[in-house]
């Protein structure tokens, strides 16, 4: 009970400061909702953020809801991650480095029956956190004013998966997700005039809709060394509200403010993603993999920014290493090696030039109990844009230490 | 076993949440990426309107206030722009003391004044200077307790002093000697010596007082000062300091010999002192002008008119300062400013820029009904940008964010306009500007506003 008690108390933590507001802090985020990545449990994040074709007894999935039926019988899964980051923008002119951190995911699952296996949890969608400054003319005049442009927050899904299992090739499944966050964004351009020092435009936008993806793995097993599975996913084009509170805020000279507030609804749009992936799993010691996903931005407009989305191409391999093979028995002393590669596109074009992103990822999976809870660990390198007088080149170290593992609830009961 | 890898977890779990905690604290704001304008786009935009209409009005006052200033005008001077200006000033004295010893003998008396730093016109040539007795009392207005540029107090047209001098200004130790007439000062000092008074007002009511002016058009007008300033001595080792009324005595030693000049002072009284001021508009640009008939710079040459001694000011209205919501409703006005352009040649020698502008809130009465402070709460006062290159874009900046902001922000038109003064204002100078409308092409009004929309 003790157990199912810090749950609570870690769940609750993750309510007060929303999974989302960690990890990515750059100026790049300051697009639409932020910057989208395919978030996933540490495991396959450190695997190059693959995760289509893959499924584990061990390690929670979230990228594929087809692949949680991978679940033995008598077994409750968890993952909780953590992650802290160190960006470093360099731009012609500066060099900027910041650390950011937090929570980074929560996973659960467990298999209901032969058939059906559910997870659930929550992690990211989309970040967003930058401190930008620029100038905007004043039209009529070879002069300008200085601007400040901050945003903060990010959109999370709270997403409830469910596998069916139809036979030991072919596994379905289909996520239902809430998405809700917020990202506060704030325009101050520095006036100084006689009567007004700043005047701040605050956008403190609210996000919350539903959204639904289907997934399929089928998995072939050539002989007792070479298995191979094929996964495909389908995550629907969602619509999420967006509610903007509109904040003017008028720094006068006397340091005191004048504020109007104006409420605006509206709606914003996660695209339509499809993806492939295969993966072998060679002997017990290896599994390989590889993804290929596309997500339908082009047609996505986002108020407030100017940015041309086009669609996104990702394409990750990855793999994983156990020296010793899957023997649970000898569960603590096996580490699992892991790599991966992403490359994405990017969905956004700035000046007519796409801002594409590479990263590569290192792992291990360290065991720390005999009952099957592992320690994962992970580092990932991305660099993105890169340095002219009008881009940004990120170089994007993320650590992540998660923590998942296994425990046979059920069977526990009869013992107690 | 089983409650080992229990509180194992436990421990797990308590890392977790501390590290996160730490991750969580370890934020680090202070850093701001520098990044072209290219791919933003902030929600704001910024525009510098200078479109808006301004109308000018040239309007004289009623009155100015004159009295208590401290300062005697003096002269006259034709002026191609504002007409025949007659400067004319009264002032009551005071014996410093109520008694003159019956023993001492009169010599002689004069009215000796101090230049002040300050004069309008030519001073180059020789100048006349009148001096009249009072006939009746200066009284002040009984309403307002004030003299002003149009009140007038009876005099005597015969002159009971006078001097012809060329006039110094702004220059140390000089003073003008106007020699009285013996027939009104011994009578002063014969009065002193038998009446035994008992205060002022006994004086003043046999003495009223003097008035000064300048009988011939000596194309200036001078300015004599009353407030204290450094002593100076005579070549004769008179001491001067303030402007006095200076009577002469001798008394007769007992050896026959002449004795030491000693003398008796008057001292201007500050209070009741004022100048008197006109002018005659006949053949300038503001003729027809009057308190009742403000003219419009449309119909004085795209011109509007300053003139502090004469109460002529510029009445600047912004009729339209609503219609900027016509580029957005969310309209925010981050500044205002206005250039006002002085006419090339109208500031040539003897002429000159005021040294500072004031500007008020007048009503559509033309009455003042707020000033414009800086930061401190001081009115502002408005220095002339110099072009020192061509000496052909002077211009004075005045600034209105203030002004425009609460045009914008009241909800029915309160038609406010502005009401441009030099800062001499009340009339102790007579300093002048002549400025351009918008339509006057090499000296324009230019009215900017930066706005912002968002």
């Amino acid at each position: 009970m003790k157990v199912r008690f810090y749950w609570m108390v870690i769940i609750h933590l993750i309510s007060i400061k929303a999974i989302a507001q960690s990890g990515a802090v750059s100026p790049y985020t300051y697009f639409g909702i932020g910057a989208t990545e395919s978030f996933n449990t540490s495991r396959y994040n450190t695997m190059g953020q693959t995760g289509i074709a893959l499924g584990s007894g061990i390690y929670l999935n979230s990228r594929n809801p087809a692949s949680v039926t991978a679940i033995s019988g008598s077994t409750f899964l968890y993952d909780l991650g953590v992650q802290g980051s160190v960006n470093i923008s360099e731009s012609s002119s500066d060099r900027e480095t910041r650390v950011d951190g937090g929570l980074s995911n929560l996973a659960v699952g467990l298999r209901l029956n032969n058939h059906f296996a559910i997870s659930m949890g929550m992690e990211p969608v989309s970040q967003s956190k930058y401190k930008i400054s620029t100038t905007i003319p004043l039209e009529g005049t070879a002069s300008d004013y200085p601007v400040i442009l901050e945003g903060e927050g990010g959109i999370s899904r709270v997403y409830s998966s469910l596998g069916y299992q139809l036979n030991d090739n072919l596994s379905l499944g289909g996520t239902i997700n809430y998405f809700f966050g917020s990202v506060d964004q704030s325009h101050r351009i520095n006036v100084n005039s006689e009567t007004m020092t700043d005047f701040v435009v605050e956008k403190d936008n609210r996000y919350s809709g539903i959204g639904f993806g289907l997934g399929m793995q089928y998995r072939h097993k050539f002989d007792k060394n070479l298995g191979f599975t094929f996964g495909g996913i389908l995550n629907f084009k969602s619509k999420i509200a967006q509610n903007t509170e509109t904040i003017t805020r008028t720094i006068l000279s006397s340091a005191s403010q004048e504020e109007t507030v104006e409420e605006v609804k509206g709606n914003v749009y996660l695209p339509m993603e499809t993806g492939v992936g295969i993966a072998l799993e060679i002997g017990r010691k290896w599994t390989v993999t590889a993804d290929y996903a596309n997500k339908k931005w082009d047609k996505l407009e986002y108020t407030g920014t100017s940015e041309r989305h086009k669609n996104e191409n990702i394409f990750a391999v990855g793999a994983e290493f156990r020296p010793k093979g899957l023997i649970y028995q000898e569960f603590y002393k096996k580490i699992s090696y892991r790599v991966g590669l992403n490359y994405s596109t990017g969905n956004f074009k700035i000046v007519n030039e796409e801002v594409d992103k590479a990263s590569a990822s290192f792992g291990l999976g360290i065991p720390v109990t005999q009952s099957g809870m592992t320690m994962n660990v992970g580092y990932s390198f991305t660099k993105r844009g890169w340095i002219s007088d009008s881009y940004v080149k990120d170089t994007y170290h993320l650590f992540t230490i998660s923590f998942s593992g296994f425990e046979n609830w059920f069977v526990k009961k009869y013992i107690n | 076993m089983c409650s080992i890898y229990k509180n194992f977890s436990l421990i797990i779990l308590s890392v977790i949440v501390l590290l996160s905690c730490f991750l969580l604290g370890c934020e680090d704001d202070s850093e701001v990426y520098e990044i072209g304008n290219e791919w933003t786009s902030p929600y704001l935009s910024s525009f510098m309107i200078d479109t808006l209409t301004v109308k000018t009005y040239t309007i004289q006052l009623d009155s100015t206030v004159t009295s208590g200033q401290s300062k005697l005008l003096v002269g006259k001077h034709s002026d191609p722009l504002f007409g025949k200006i007659e400067a004319r000033t009264f002032f009551q004295v005071n014996p410093n003391e109520l008694v003159i010893d019956g023993e001492a003998i009169y010599d002689s008396a004069a009215l000796l004044l101090r230049y002040d730093n300050y004069y309008y016109g030519d001073t180059l040539q020789p100048y006349k200077l009148n001096l009249h007795k009072l006939d009746n009392r200066i009284r002040m207005n009984s309403e307002t307790g004030y003299l002003y540029n149009t009140s007038q107090i009876n005099f005597n047209e015969s002159v009971v002093g006078n001097a012809t001098i060329y006039p110094k200004p702004n220059t140390e130790n000089a003073y003008v000697r106007i020699k009285v007439e013996n027939s009104l000062s011994e009578d002063l000092f014969n009065y002193l010596q038998q009446q035994d008074l008992e205060d002022q007002e006994s004086f003043v009511t046999h003495f009223k007082g003097f008035s000064l002016d300048s009988p011939e058009e000596a194309n200036s007008i001078i300015r004599f000062s009353m407030e204290e300033s450094d002593s100076i001595i005579t070549n004769s080792g008179e001491l001067i300091t303030n402007p006095v009324f200076r009577i002469y005595y001798h008394y007769q030693s007992e050896d026959g010999n002449v004795a030491d000049a000693q003398y008796f002072d008057f001292s201007l009284n500050t209070l009741y002192q004022f100048n008197q001021i006109s002018t005659d508009f006949t053949g300038t640009p503001l003729q027809g002008l009057s308190p009742d008939n403000p003219l419009p710079s449309e119909q004085t040459g795209n011109m509007s008119f300053i003139q502090s001694g004469l109460g002529i000011f510029t009445r600047i209205e912004i009729p339209y300062v609503k219609s900027l919501y016509g580029i957005s409703g969310n309209l925010k006005l981050m500044s205002a400013q206005m250039f006002l352009r002085p006419v090339n040649n109208s500031y040539l020698y003897p002429y000159y820029l005021p040294p500072t502008l004031n500007y008020y809130q007048g009503n559509h009465l033309d009455n003042l009904i707020g000033s414009f402070t800086d930061g401190s709460g001081e009115e502002i006062a408005i220095e002339p940008y110099i072009d020192s290159q061509f000496q052909e874009d002077n211009y004075f900046l005045v600034p209105l964010t203030t002004f425009i902001q609460s045009e914008l922000g009241s909800d029915v038109d309160n038609d406010y306009t502005l009401l441009i003064y030099p800062t001499t204002y009340p009339a102790q100078s007579l300093d002048r500007m002549v400025f351009g409308n918008s339509d006057y092409s090499a000296n324009r009004l230019q009215l900017n506003i930066n706005i912002l929309t968002y």
